[in-house]
């Protein structure tokens, strides 16, 4: 999918959510959660390739172990933070802090095995 | 292009000035020192034993020698600047090729991190999920970095234990040629403050300059990670006092070893003077004779111990240029990488970098104030005069 017809996508959305608003309200709730779907979709078919890029230049690095947990902790702050929004459009503020919460949790325990590497390192070097 | 030529011929004319210089030096040496090399034999073999193959390499044959004025002419050929020029060459053409790959990684970690940042700092806008990824991606460039790093330390470690070893087998040999020329008391000074030198370094290497490295690379990592920043002021001031207390403890080493040196040769060669002038007193033919004998052997052992100086010297140099060069290369490529991170805003990593650059650049400290002391104390040993 372009950007042009993503671009596409999103006025017309807009414009079916303006009118759904005005003639059937009930129905514009499915369809801006239908478009914001769809163009979250649209962002994730372009992440894909990145992720495959950046985990090609990991294990060029040396560290292809540490490619699943950073971009693990990417994925679900992209998830948490869509979702917290949509929340938030929608005035459940503490629903979207909630998920904000449980995100930021779940990076903190993907970090937990890394941390504990850098304390390990960090032994070895007072070990001298 | 121009300005190469100029240079090349400048070194070209440097080279035919200097290298017939050296040779027509030591040309004149005609002493018989066969008697006197074999007295120490004993004292070579140790020294030459306790000479690591690689350095070995780097030695010409003839400094194996049982004759010494082969061992002379091989001082004296890998003396020349061409000879130091290649082996200089040599180290850096290996180091620059293994700095230059790992500067190639860590551009590649740079690039990841740059890439990761902005890819995160699209979408994550609440402070909290951002500085979870924030920490997350710290981590992980931190533990990238460190990777292959920690078998760096090992060749510092290694040079030190080096140097020890060859100071330690060089003990014998310079107390011998001392006492042989006469300067008995230099010998036994130089011994004492050689050997207080050597537990000295003992206690630094295996108790302090590496630790000391890292608690401040430790500091660094952790600072790096928590962005906190503190931590690294602190290392900061754990490394300038380090390196002063060490720079005033070296400086005193230089000091009492001089002193002593030059008290205790004006000491032996009054005590020889008189001991000659009692015997070409009392004795008048006998006296006279053992009197040209003595300087005879002084002159013997004089020459003798330049040899073993200038090789002693040679062998710590040698020592020395890989470590320093290597650890310069080092500096150089994490100075040039934290450059880099700076242009691409990754902070954490700049930190880390900069930090190794400087935890580098203590070492290169710590590695010359160590051969400059070892080098003075082997050039008063060899610019010591024998008594007489």
């Amino acid at each position: 999918m372009g950007v042009v017809q993503v671009a596409g996508c999103a006025l017309l959305s807009v414009v079916l959510i303006l009118v759904l608003r005005e003639l059937r309200a009930e129905l514009a709730l499915p369809a801006r959660l239908s478009a914001a779907l769809l163009l979250f979709g649209a962002a994730l078919t372009l992440y894909v390739p990145v992720i495959a890029h950046m985990r090609a230049l990991f294990a060029l690095s040396g560290g292809v172990d540490y490619a699943t947990p950073i971009l693990r902790a990417a994925g679900i702050a992209l998830i948490c933070e869509f979702t917290a929004s949509f929340c938030r459009d929608l005035g459940e503020n503490t629903v979207a802090a909630g998920v904000l919460l449980f995100g930021k949790l779940e990076i903190l325990v993907i970090s937990l095995p890394l941390l504990d590497d850098v304390l390990e390192i960090a032994k070895e070097l007072l070990k001298f | 292009m121009k300005k190469v030529g100029i240079w090349c011929s400048i070194a070209l004319c440097l080279l035919v000035l200097l290298t017939p210089a050296v040779h027509a030096e030591g040309g004149g040496e005609d002493a018989d020192v066969s008697v006197e090399a074999g007295a120490v034999r004993e004292e070579w073999e140790g020294f030459w034993s306790a000479i690591p193959p690689e350095i070995a390499d780097l030695l010409p044959a003839s400094f194996f020698s049982e004759n010494a004025q082969d061992i002379a002419g091989g001082v004296k050929d890998a003396t020349s600047l061409g000879a130091i020029l290649s082996v200089i060459g040599r180290i850096t053409g290996c180091s620059i090729s293994e700095n230059l790959s790992m500067m190639a990684r860590i551009f590649g970690i740079l690039l990841i991190s740059a890439v990761f940042r902005s890819l995160c700092a699209g979408y994550a806008s609440s402070a909290g999920v951002k500085n979870a990824l924030s920490l997350c991606s710290s981590a992980t460039m931190v533990l990238l970095i460190f990777g292959g790093l920690r078998t760096r330390f090992s060749e510092i470690s290694a040079f030190f234990c080096v140097i020890q070893d060859l100071s330690v087998a060089l003990l014998p040999l310079m107390g011998a040629l001392y006492a042989m020329g006469g300067n008995v008391g230099a010998a036994a000074a130089n011994h004492a403050v050689m050997t207080g030198f050597l537990s000295i370094l003992q206690a630094v290497v295996s108790g302090t300059v590496l630790p000391v490295a890292g608690i401040c690379l430790a500091l660094a990592l952790l600072d790096a990670v928590s962005g906190n920043g503190s931590l690294r002021s602190l290392a900061g001031l754990i490394k300038k006092t380090y390196t002063l207390t060490l720079s005033f403890l070296m400086l005193l080493l230089c000091g009492v070893l001089g002193m002593q040196s030059t008290l205790a040769k004006a000491g032996d060669t009054l005590a020889l003077r008189t001991a000659r002038f009692a015997a070409g007193s009392f004795l008048p033919v006998v006296g006279g004779a053992v009197s040209e004998t003595l300087r005879t052997v002084a002159g013997s052992v004089q020459y003798l111990r330049g040899v073993a100086g200038t090789g002693a010297i040679l062998v710590l140099l040698f020592a020395f240029l890989p470590v320093f060069l290597s650890v310069l290369l080092n500096r150089i490529t994490f100075m040039l990488c934290g450059a880099a991170a700076k242009l691409l805003h990754c902070d954490a990593e700049e930190k880390v970098l900069s930090e190794l650059s400087s935890v580098y650049g203590y070492f290169l400290a710590v590695i010359a104030s160590l051969f400059v002391v070892v080098t003075f104390s082997l050039t008063l040993f060899s610019r010591c005069a024998a008594a007489g």
